[in-house]
C-alpha cells in the first residue's frame, strides 16, 4: 500500500559509502610499499643469479680456449736423419725446435724454448712421423700448431706483458720466455683456437690434456643404472600404493616414511651404499654399478612421490567411469589411469635425473673419486662423475684447472637446464585438460 | 507387466559408523524408468551406486541387506563384480568421456568383454550404440576425433553410448542432466523414454519435471529413507505422505 503523501523522491536511498582520507591514502601506501619490496626482491634475486651465471660463464671462457704455437717440422731433414726416431722421446721436437728457433743456440734458451710446448707437443709429432709415406710427399718443412704448456697458455690469456709476470710469481715463467711469447705474438706464431679437447678428453695431471668426456661418460652410465633400478621399483610402488593398497594404518605410516625419506640429505644415502653395497656386498668401490644403485636409492622415494601426485591428478570421473562399464580394477589402472598420468611421471622422473646429474656428496660417499684418464670400461670399472670431476678441479693447485672446473660447471648447468625445460615441454606437450 | 527387475530388501549402507541408508526396499520393475528424488545428501546417489556396487571402491563402505537382480543377490559371494557392472551399467553426472577417440569410448567395454569375433563386428557395434544413442549422425563423419570435443550433450549421449555399446541390462543415472542446456536436456530425455524398451532405467534426478517427464515410477528419498514410492502419475498429483507433499510443493 502506498501512502498518498509519499512521493517518489522520498523512496530510501542508501547513502553512498564514504571512507575517511587518511584511511584510503594509508591503504595505497601498504599497497605501493608492498608492490615496490616485491619488485626488489624480485631483482634482487634475477641479478644474483645473473651475477652468479655471469661469473661462471667469465672465468670458464679461458677454457673454451687452448694456445698453440707455430712449430716448424723439418721433414725432409728427419726422414733423412733417422732410421728410429722414436728412440728418443725428445728427439723430434728439439730438431724442430731448432729449425722454428735457429737463432738460439744457448742450450739453457733451448731448454727454456722447449718447455714453452705442451708434452703433446711430442705426443703429435711422432703420431705424424708414424706414417711416413704421407710425409715423403710432402714439401721437406711443415707447419704445425703445436699446444702450449699451462702456464705459457695462462699467460697469454691473461696478460700478455712481461712487466705483468715479473710482480707475479705464479707464472713460472722466465723473462726470457716472456719476452720471446712476446715476440712471437707480434710474429702471428701464437693462435687460439676452440678448446675441443675439453670435450674430447678424460681427466688429466695437465690442464691443457684435461676434459669432461670420460666424467661424462661415466655420469651417463650411473644415471642409467640409477634410472633402470628406481623408475620401474618407483612407479610400481606408487601405482599400488595410490590405486590398490587400503588406506590402513600401516599405509599411513608408509606414506608418511616415504615423504621423509624424499628429503633426506644425500650424504645419508651415501652412507647407506657404502654400508650394503660396498661392505656387505662387496661390490668393486669407485665403480658405477654401485653410484648408480647409491644414486636409485637416493631417487627412489622422489619417483615414487612425484609418480602418486601424477596418478592423483587422474580426475577420479575417469575411474568411475571406466570402472561403471566393467572394468577391473587393474584394467581401470593401466588402461586409463597409468597412461593419462605418464606425463606427469615423466615430468618427475626427469627431474629426478636432473637432481641426480647434480649430485656428488653421495658418490663421494661410495669412492667415486677415482682419478681416471679414460672413459670408464664398464659397469663395475672404476668411474667418476661431471659433479665429482668439478669437486676434484677445483681442489687441484695448478693453472688451469680454476678455468676448467668453471667450464664443466658451465656445460652441468647446460644440461640440467635443458633437462628441466624438456620436462615443462613434456608437461605442456601432454597435458590434458578435464 | 509388472515384472520386477531388481529387489532391494531391507538394505542398509554405513559409511564408517554413520548410517546413509535406513531400511530401504522396493522393487524397481523391467523396461520402465524409475526416477529417485529428493533433496540434496538424501541418500539417492548412494543408493543408486549401491545398485551395481560402485560403492565397493570407497573405503569403509558396509552394507546390509540384499539386492537382488534377476533373483541373483548382487552382494552375494557367487556374484562378480566386474561382471555385474557390465549388466548394470552406469552414467554419471559431469559427462566423463575417456580422453580418447569416439570409437574408442563406445569401442572400450566390447573390447575388455570380448563382446566380438572382428573388427567389422566392432564397427557395427559401435555404429548401432551411437545410433541408439542419437549420436550417430552427428558423429559419423568423426569417429577418429578426442570424445572431448564434443559438446556437453554430444558427451553425455557419448557416455550413454559407450554404456549401451556392452548391452547391460539396466541404466543407471546419476543426475545425467544437471550438466547441460535446455535443448541437451530434452535430447537427452527422449532417448531415455526410446531407450525404455529395452533397458530397465534407474535415474536420480534434482529436476522435478524432468522425473514427472521421464519416469513410470518415482521413489522420494528423505534423510536416508524411502519415504514412498510408487507410479509416477499417483505420487506427483496425489503424495500420500506429508513430506511428499512439501518437497513436491517447494515447501520443506
Amino acid at each position: 500500500m502506498t501512502k498518498p503523501g509519499l512521493s517518489p523522491t522520498s523512496v530510501f536511498r542508501p547513502k553512498p559509502l564514504e571512507i575517511s582520507p587518511r584511511l584510503l591514502k594509508r591503504r595505497k601506501l601498504g599497497n605501493a610499499i608492498f608492490l615496490l619490496c616485491g619488485k626488489a626482491s624480485v631483482i634482487f634475486s634475477c641479478a644474483l643469479l645473473l651475477g652468479i651465471l655471469g661469473s661462471i660463464v667469465y672465468w670458464s671462457i679461458p677454457a673454451f680456449l687452448s694456445v698453440e704455437l707455430k712449430l716448424v717440422v723439418p721433414v725432409s731433414k728427419l726422414l733423412k736423419l733417422s732410421p728410429n726416431p722414436l728412440k728418443e722421446r725428445t728427439f723430434l721436437l728439439k730438431e724442430s725446435l731448432s729449425t722454428t728457433y735457429p737463432t738460439y743456440e744457448d742450450p739453457s734458451q733451448k731448454r727454456e724454448i722447449q718447455s714453452l710446448y705442451s708434452l703433446l707437443a711430442q705426443k703429435e709429432l711422432r703420431g705424424l712421423f708414424k706414417d711416413k709415406e704421407i710425409l715423403k710427399e710432402s714439401s721437406d718443412t711443415l707447419v704445425l700448431w703445436a699446444p702450449a704448456q699451462k702456464d705459457v697458455a695462462a699467460f697469454l690469456k691473461h696478460c700478455q706483458k712481461t712487466s705483468d709476470v715479473k710482480n707475479n710469481k705464479a707464472f713460472r715463467l722466465t723473462e726470457f720466455q716472456c719476452q720471446l711469447l712476446e715476440k712471437l705474438q707480434k710474429e702471428g706464431s701464437v693462435r687460439f683456437r676452440f678448446n675441443w679437447g675439453f670435450f674430447k678428453f678424460s681427466d688429466s695431471q695437465t690442464p691443457e690434456l684435461a676434459g669432461i668426456y670420460g666424467a661424462l661418460i661415466g655420469s651417463l652410465y650411473v644415471l642409467g643404472i640409477a634410472l633402470l633400478f628406481s623408475l620401474p621399483v618407483g612407479v610400481i610402488t606408487a601405482i599400488y600404493l595410490e590405486e590398490f593398497a587400503t588406506d590402513s594404518r600401516l599405509s599411513r605410516w608408509i606414506e608418511i616414511n616415504l615423504n621423509n625419506l624424499a628429503a633426506v640429505p644425500s650424504v645419508v644415502f651415501g652412507l647407506l651404499g657404502l654400508s650394503v653395497f660396498l661392505n656387505f656386498f662387496k661390490l668393486p668401490r669407485s665403480s658405477s654399478l654401485v653410484g648408480g644403485l647409491t644414486l636409485g636409492l637416493m631417487l627412489l622415494p622422489i619417483m615414487i612421490v612425484s609418480s602418486r601426485i601424477a596418478l592423483r591428478s587422474v580426475p577420479a570421473s575417469i575411474r568411475d567411469a571406466a570402472r561403471g562399464i566393467g572394468a577391473s580394477s587393474v584394467q581401470v589402472v593401466f588402461h586409463h589411469v597409468v597412461p593419462l598420468a605418464f606425463p606427469g611421471i615423466l615430468t618427475g622422473s626427469i627431474i629426478g635425473i636432473a637432481r641426480a646429474m647434480g649430485e656428488s656428496a653421495s658418490l663421494l660417499m661410495v669412492g667415486m673419486m677415482a682419478f681416471i684418464t679414460t672413459k670408464p670400461q664398464g659397469i663395475l670399472s672404476p668411474a667418476t662423475v661431471l659433479p665429482v670431476e668439478i669437486y676434484q678441479w677445483v681442489e687441484r693447485p695448478e693453472r688451469g684447472f680454476d678455468e676448467l672446473s668453471s667450464a664443466a660447471i658451465l656445460f652441468l648447468l647446460c644440461i640440467l637446464g635443458a633437462l628441466n625445460w624438456f620436462a615443462l615441454f613434456l608437461k605442456h606437450k601432454f597435458e590434458k585438460r578435464w | 507387466m509388472l515384472d520386477p527387475k531388481i529387489q532391494v530388501h531391507h538394505l542398509n549402507l554405513f559409511y564408517k559408523a554413520h548410517q546413509v541408508l535406513h531400511n530401504i526396499s522396493l522393487d524397481i520393475y523391467r523396461n520402465q524408468v524409475t526416477a529417485l528424488i529428493g533433496p540434496s545428501g538424501c541418500g539417492k546417489s548412494s543408493f543408486l551406486r549401491c545398485l551395481n556396487r560402485m560403492n565397493d571402491t570407497i573405503e569403509g563402505v558396509r552394507v546390509e541387506g540384499s539386492i537382488l537382480l534377476d533373483g541373483d543377490n548382487i552382494y552375494g559371494k557367487s556374484m562378480d563384480v566386474v561382471q555385474l557392472r557390465a549388466r548394470v551399467g552406469m552414467v554419471f553426472q559431469k559427462p566423463n568421456p575417456f580422453p580418447k577417440s569416439i570409437y574408442d569410448n563406445v569401442a572400450y567395454g566390447p573390447r575388455i568383454h570380448g563382446l566380438f569375433q572382428n573388427k567389422s563386428a566392432l564397427d557395427g557395434i559401435v555404429e548401432q550404440s551411437l545410433e541408439r544413442a542419437g549420436l550417430w549422425k552427428e558423429v559419423k563423419e568423426r569417429l577418429h576425433e578426442p570424445g572431448t570435443s564434443l559438446s556437453g550433450g554430444q558427451q553425455q549421449r557419448l557416455c550413454i553410448a559407450r554404456a549401451i555399446a556392452v548391452k547391460p541390462e539396466v541404466i543407471l543415472m546419476d543426475e545425467p542432466c544437471s550438466a547441460l542446456d535446455p535443448i541437451a536436456t530434452a535430447k537427452i530425455e527422449e532417448l531415455i523414454d526410446e531407450l525404455r524398451d529395452r533397458f530397465t532405467i534407474v535415474i536420480v534426478t534434482h529436476h522435478l519435471q524432468q522425473a514427472a517427464r521421464v519416469s513410470q515410477y518415482v521413489g522420494f528419498f528423505y534423510a536416508g529413507a524411502l519415504v514412498e514410492y510408487g507410479e509416477t502419475g499417483d505420487v506427483f498429483t496425489n503424495p500420500r505422505d506429508k513430506k511428499t507433499q512439501g518437497y513436491l510443493t517447494g515447501r520443506m
